[in-house]
């Protein structure tokens, strides 16, 4: 009995132990009010993590000897950086961050989910003047949730539609007018009728193909037809009137005409840009301006026999909009966001990844924007890099002539609890509301009704 | 005269002797012992403290019910159940059968074919779930250039839209489970077969007992804890399904292929949900204990181990 007793005694002992090792709490403070931190501080050795992602194809080979100048400038700083896959690492990140481990910085966008988990840090504190008044007007804006700076934007991101210029001249779609001066539903149902078609050798060419599984296309539409989100600005939902109904009508009629595949629903976002390179589909419903890049690196390829195809000449074109409705572009901004960690690392540690996060999204870093076919978003990358972009300078002009109608992302000026409930909506109700109306398994009618009385639900 | 007396030799103190009759055997136990506290035991425990909380990695707040209340009101929550229980009730004694005839199929064969097929159809078994999908959803191409369209064409078939409608979503992941992952149960129903006696096939054949009665009084009741082990186990394995759902449909169209493992996932990962997904996963692994017992009581009266 007394053995049994004893034997107990060690188990629980053991087991207390190993709770405490796996719970051990410390300091939990955010850090933002910390004491100003000594000189001394400052030079102490630190490291400082890193987590990006391959921005665009010479993203890697422009980090690594901006890191080695990093270095210089900052002997006492090492910087420990991961280049993730695109694939995997936004999954690695939520699972490092809901442990309470993050990276001290992490390229991505602001975003209310990091805010609410109380680790992402606001960057106030550390902007300088000198950083404000190099970003150009408005660009800051990207990287604010509720008036705070939650991310240094290192470029400007641009969603709009993309055409194949060879199917486009075939049809007589006059796509330079298009680039300059937008176009209507209707102007595009027109185009669109031209542009579907049998092939000779017995396969459909479609007007327009999209995925399923993404909401791009639904908000690249809903946007251009005077709904900037499913909520406005002071996050109350307006995804309940006409408008919405004429934005589900519109998406409807084009996989009813045959304009969109009538698998659209199945379709992922590979098979979409696969039916795009196989000149199955004049216009591709999601394109960023890098596309230009994209298709002239492919065009390379099939000259050096790598792959077969055809090369494609793409046209950046807009998104149509509701004959009544402003035309809109949706912009937005991508750059680091800084983290503190569940075991909180200090002041100064925050002051030497803020050192990092500006010198990774200043002047040394514009040539992003150039890679990707972007507007810059400081003044000083554009003094640097100014004229040594690689966009064809028609899709580059198109690109600067969409900006000026750009919306930027709503979620980012709602609370942040309005934000997740945003975000609830959209994964719970918009998307599977979305599959069925591209697989006609509901009407336009009664997906509008159903957002309406679930965004009366959820978004109240 | 006084005689000397030994001096009794001194007992020593209880740990000691605990420690040198048992202390290695405690040793030895003690690392699966720690690896279980540290792996299971404290995450489960830690889990099922978060299912009453609303979490926060920063600061969790104490929320009693609620997210159990809000999930038993959730419809996403009860059509998750749903397509979990088709999914389990299409696939599991299918499955079943299907490996059942493949292995008794087998054992007829010599020795080496046995081999042949043992490792063949073991294979996918070893093949990780996501590259099985990915084949899969090239499989499922909705174009009438996909695999299985092409082959429907070949009969006049007009293309399916697999993974893209409500009426086939879940279907296509219950096909592809029948076409697939018998490996381990083919093995095990050949090593059963394996077992059984020659000598009470010989006393059938000597009173003229038909083949189909030997099955039935035979081979399939002492093959019957195979057949509880494959159940039970496929049903557990049923219930937690997730890789083809998060790799092919993502739970969608409209649902149609959310399981309640899939839901977990998205509470957790993609609304950062922790308490609730906790909630979830605390009723499924309800579910399954409950299903576990029941498949016991009625399926194991009559099996001796």
């Amino acid at each position: 009995m007394k053995m049994a007793k004893k034997s107990m005694l060690v188990l629980a002992s053991s087991m207390l132990l190993v709770t405490a090792a796996c719970g051990g709490k410390t300091d939990n403070s955010s850090g933002s009010s910390a004491s100003p931190a000594s000189s001394a501080d400052a030079a102490k050795p630190d490291t400082v993590k890193l987590w990006t992602y391959p921005v665009h194809g010479k993203y890697e080979e422009e980090l690594k000897p901006l890191l080695e100048e990093f270095n210089k400038l900052h002997p006492n700083i090492k910087v420990d950086y991961e280049m993730l896959s695109w694939a995997e690492g936004p999954k690695k990140f939520d699972v490092a961050l809901n442990a309470g481990d993050p990276p001290d910085l992490y390229f991505g966008g602001a975003s209310g989910n990091y805010v609410n988990t109380g680790l992402a840090v606001a960057l106030d504190p550390y902007m300088t003047q000198e950083i404000k008044d190099d970003y150009v007007a408005g660009a800051l804006d990207g990287g604010k949730i509720g008036g705070k700076q939650y991310s240094l934007p290192l470029y400007q991101f641009q969603w709009a539609w993309g055409g194949n210029k060879r199917i486009l001249e075939e049809a007589g779609i006059d796509w330079k007018k298009i680039q300059a001066n937008g176009w209507t539903w209707t102007e595009f149902n027109e185009a669109a009728k031209k542009l579907t078609k049998k092939l000779p050798d017995g396969s459909q060419q479609y007007g327009l193909v999209t995925d399923g599984q993404s909401l791009d296309f639904m908000d690249l539409v809903t946007r251009n037809n005077n709904l900037p989100e499913v909520v406005d600005k002071d996050g109350k939902f307006i995804w309940n009137d006409a408008r919405i109904l004429d934005s589900l009508k519109f998406i409807e009629n084009l996989v009813k005409t045959g304009v969109m595949p009538k698998e659209s629903a199945a379709l992922t976002a590979q098979k979409r840009t696969d039916m795009f390179y196989d000149g199955k589909a004049a216009i591709i419903s999601k394109a960023i301006p890098y596309y230009d890049v994209m298709f002239q690196n492919r065009a390379k390829d099939i000259d050096a026999g790598k792959i077969k195809g055809e090369k494609i000449d793409f046209v950046l074109l807009p998104v149509p909009h509701k004959d009544d409705a402003k035309p809109v572009t949706y912009m937005g901004a991508q750059g680091y966001v800084m983290f503190n960690q569940k075991n909180d690392k200090g002041e100064q540690h925050r002051k030497n990844a803020f050192l990092l996060m500006e010198f990774l999204s200043g002047a040394k870093a514009g040539n992003s924007s150039n890679e990707l076919c972007l507007p810059f978003v400081r003044k000083s990358q554009a003094k640097a890099f100014e004229g040594k972009g690689l966009a064809n300078p028609i899709n580059k002009t198109a690109s600067e002539t969409m900006a000026k109608y750009a919306s930027q992302p709503i979620d980012l000026m709602i609370s942040t609890d309005k934000a997740a409930q945003l975000k609830q909506f959209k994964d719970q109700v918009e998307k599977p509301n979305f599959q069925a109306l591209l697989a006609g398994e509901k009407t336009a009618e009664q997906v509008a009704e159903e957002f309406k009385t679930k965004g009366a639900q959820i978004l109240r | 005269m006084q005689l000397a007396t030994a001096k009794p030799k001194p007992t020593p103190p209880a740990y000691r002797r605990f420690l040198r009759d048992y202390g290695w055997a405690y040793l030895f136990i003690l690392a699966p012992v720690l690896l279980f506290l540290v792996f299971t035991l404290y995450p489960v425990i830690s889990a099922f403290i978060m299912s009453f909380q609303k979490y926060n990695i920063m600061k969790s707040k104490w929320i009693g019910f609620d997210n159990y209340t809000y999930m038993f009101q959730d419809d996403i929550f009860w059509k998750s159940i749903k397509n979990t229980v088709i999914f389990t009730l299409a696939t599991v004694p299918i499955n079943i059968i299907i490996t059942f005839i493949l292995a008794f199929f087998i054992f007829q064969m010599k020795s080496r074919w046995q081999t042949f097929f043992k490792a063949t159809l073991y294979l996918p078994s070893v093949a990780s779930g996501v590259t099985i999908s990915l084949v899969w959803l090239a499989m499922f191409d909705p174009t009438s250039s996909g695999l299985l369209n092409t082959f429907l064409g070949w009969f006049g078939i007009d293309p399916v839209i697999w993974l893209g409608q409500s009426k086939t979503a879940l279907f296509s992941l219950i096909l592809m489970s029948y076409l697939g992952s018998h490996g381990s149960g083919i093995i095990l129903y050949l090593a059963a077969m394996g077992g059984i006696p020659k000598s009470l096939y010989e006393a059938a054949d000597i009173d003229h007992a038909s083949g189909w009665t030997q099955f039935t009084k035979i081979t399939w009741p002492l093959l019957k804890p195979t057949t509880l082990y494959l159940l039970v186990t496929g049903v557990i394995t049923s219930f937690q399904v997730f890789i083809s759902v998060y790799m092919m449909t993502q739970g969608g169209p409209n649902f149609a292929t959310t399981t309640i493992a899939y839901l977990i996932y998205e509470s957790a990962f993609v609304f950062y949900d922790f308490g609730l997904a906790s909630a979830q996963s605390f009723v499924l692994a309800a579910f399954i204990i409950i299903v576990s017992v029941v498949q016991f009581k009625f399926f194991s009266s009559d099996v001796e181990y």
